[in-house]
């Protein structure tokens, strides 16, 4: 397999992960750095133009030399914040939990002449969009014939920024949690097709753990995720285009797509440099047949919200919520559609009636009914939630358990669910995997 | 009250690996984190075993104990030694098929089987 030589652009960041319950804070040089890693692990040519703030330049320099980078430029100084990421929640198992410190405060200058120098290459150019002004960066390359890539991200750049280019770009990379996706989500997916040609030859739309599709002229090619234990989300995406922009030119789109989405995952599974690397390798000495053959996971965001989830909780307005509310955000942040019987249809008291108490069973029956799945919150031993558990097992719908507080022991409670944790990331995973199985059976 | 201090970045790759302890919590810096999962045992429920060759032969599922091997064809599944396969691994373990081309091996034995409309069977197995 050859690999296409890769200017990566971008801006650095300092990726600082919070300790959680049970591991320490971790530091490690992140923002365009992460496609660095992915070019580094599977051993293509790369080089580096970056915005930086002028402290963190020592500390890359000694990066770039154990990541084999080939060149690098500083194309602009950024002044008045630190370029610190602050990330809460690393595994995207809902919104993104980042802080970028001061972002609002930063200034960025650009040195035109060093991104000339440095694209004066034959080379594929990547960059990652963040907070620099990206219309005066496709200004510089518009003057050149080099191939340009734009994973738009999640910073501040608009669709219409891209026009600077003054040609098509050669990709545009969106992922569903970008903020240009808002406006292209209700009308996909000709929202993206709309798209091809006039901003770019190609479109890839990455869709979280639920794959990915490249548009190109009328035709989509589709891949599905790959899952390892998920240890982080940060730079993830970064990883899949480097991949697929290096390796496309010689294999073509699907299997550059899905050499992209396997190592995407390798690098969500660990946030040691040299872990990841020996897991590329080891995907790179799969031929393109073999990957492609594998397995994966699919599931369109337009498909999600057609599958609707039961919600089984002792959802009562005097109980501690809190857990079903974080479940149900981050399901809706992934275009789920959860479904909350108690708030829907009603929360029973001792003073009603019968012919009241049946109403409320029945609404209950119906949604459990129009249900794909049921996700169960494991907050007490609430008899309602146990008896939805089994109902929905018992009638073939994927059974899932979020148990917050670790507290199920109960056999049947343990060993009935597809999946039972207390880590809001794995039921997510869970949701996926039971809805995308679904999906691809009707 | 104090303040914890990163002192700095901890992803060089060619940095040996360093237990550090931040904030009362304990974990590792450095470039790899010692741990290979092509080293690692697993549990898996495997997939598909109605449309396995070895149910095609038997009609019932093999009994627990039974020893298997890991093997990757179009997808990893698990065979009875020396006899016909029983099912598929799920997607998760995509993972041993860059092991087994790095020339790992894997071998085990059926540690569970539940009889039901779909047959759960289990498989423990481990790095030869």
């Amino acid at each position: 397999m050859i690999s296409s030589p890769v200017v990566l652009i971008g801006e650095l960041i300092v990726d600082v992960t919070l300790q959680t319950a049970s591991a320490p804070t971790k530091v490690r040089m992140g923002g365009v750095f992460h496609a660095c890693r992915g070019a580094w692990a599977i051993g293509a040519d790369w080089q580096l133009g970056y915005f930086s703030p002028s402290y963190l330049v020592p500390d890359l320099a000694e990066l770039m030399s154990s990541h084999a980078a080939k060149g690098a430029a500083k194309i602009g100084e950024i002044t008045g914040a630190p370029s610190v990421m602050l990330i809460g929640d690393a595994t995207e198992s809902g919104p993104q939990g980042y802080e970028h410190l001061l972002r609002d405060h930063a200034e960025y200058s650009f040195d035109q002449g060093a991104l000339k120098e440095l694209t004066d290459c034959d080379a594929e150019i990547l960059i990652i969009a963040g907070n620099f002004d990206l219309r005066s960066v496709l200004q510089v390359l518009a003057d050149t014939e080099l191939r340009v890539h734009v994973d738009i991200g999640s910073g501040p750049t608009m669709l219409e920024d891209l026009k600077a280019l003054r040609r098509p770009l050669s990709t545009l990379f969106l992922s569903t949690s970008s903020p240009a996706f808002s406006a292209l989500a209700p009308t996909l997916p000709d929202s993206i097709h709309q798209l091809v040609d006039k901003l770019a030859e190609k479109v890839i739309l990455k869709e979280n753990r639920g794959g990915a599709r490249l548009f190109f002229r009328r035709s989509v090619v589709e891949v599905g995720s790959q899952r390892r234990a998920t240890v982080h989300s940060v730079g993830v995406g970064d990883v899949f285009d480097v991949v697929y922009v290096t390796l496309a030119h010689d294999i073509g789109d699907e299997a550059a797509l899905s050499y992209a989405s396997w190592l995407a995952a390798e690098y969500a599974g660990t946030t040691f440099p040299a872990d990841f690397r020996k897991a590329a390798e080891r995907a790179l000495m799969l031929k393109p047949q073999e990957i492609l053959a594998l397995p994966s996971i699919r599931l369109p965001w337009e498909a999600r919200p057609s599958y609707p989830i039961y919600i089984a909780a002792p959802d009562f307005d005097y109980v501690n919520r809190a857990p079903i509310d974080q479940l149900v955000e981050c399901l809706r942040y992934h275009n789920f559609s959860p479904r909350l019987p108690i708030r829907e249809n009603g929360q029973a008291n001792q003073n009603m009636s019968v012919a009241e108490k049946q109403r409320l069973f029945e609404a209950d029956m119906a949604l459990l009914s129009e249900c794909s799945v049921l996700v169960a919150v494991n907050l007490f031993e609430d008899p309602g939630t146990m008896i939805e558990i089994g109902l929905a097992a018992a009638a073939g719908k994927p059974t899932i358990l979020y148990d917050p507080y670790a507290k199920a022991q109960n056999v049947m409670l343990t060993q009935l669910p597809e999946a039972v944790s207390e880590s809001l990331e794995v039921i997510v995973t869970a949701v996926f995997d039971s809805i995308s199985r679904v999906w691809s059976t009707q | 009250m104090g303040s914890a201090g990163s002192a700095r970045f901890s992803d060089y790759p060619d940095k040996p690996s360093q237990k550090v302890v931040s904030g009362g919590r304990h974990g590792l810096s450095g470039g790899t984190s010692g741990d290979d999962p092509c080293d690692r045992a697993f549990s898996a429920v495997l997939e598909d075993f109605e449309q396995s060759g070895y149910f095609k032969s038997h009609g019932i599922p093999p009994v627990v104990g039974t020893e298997i091997v890991v093997e990757k064809d179009k997808r990893v599944f698990a065979r009875i030694r020396g006899a016909e396969s029983i099912g598929n691994l799920p997607t998760r373990f995509n993972y041993l098929a860059g092991c087994m081309a790095f020339g790992r091996t894997y071998v085990g034995r059926v540690s569970s089987v539940i009889s039901g409309p779909i047959t759960k069977i289990t498989i423990d197995a481990a790095p030869q």
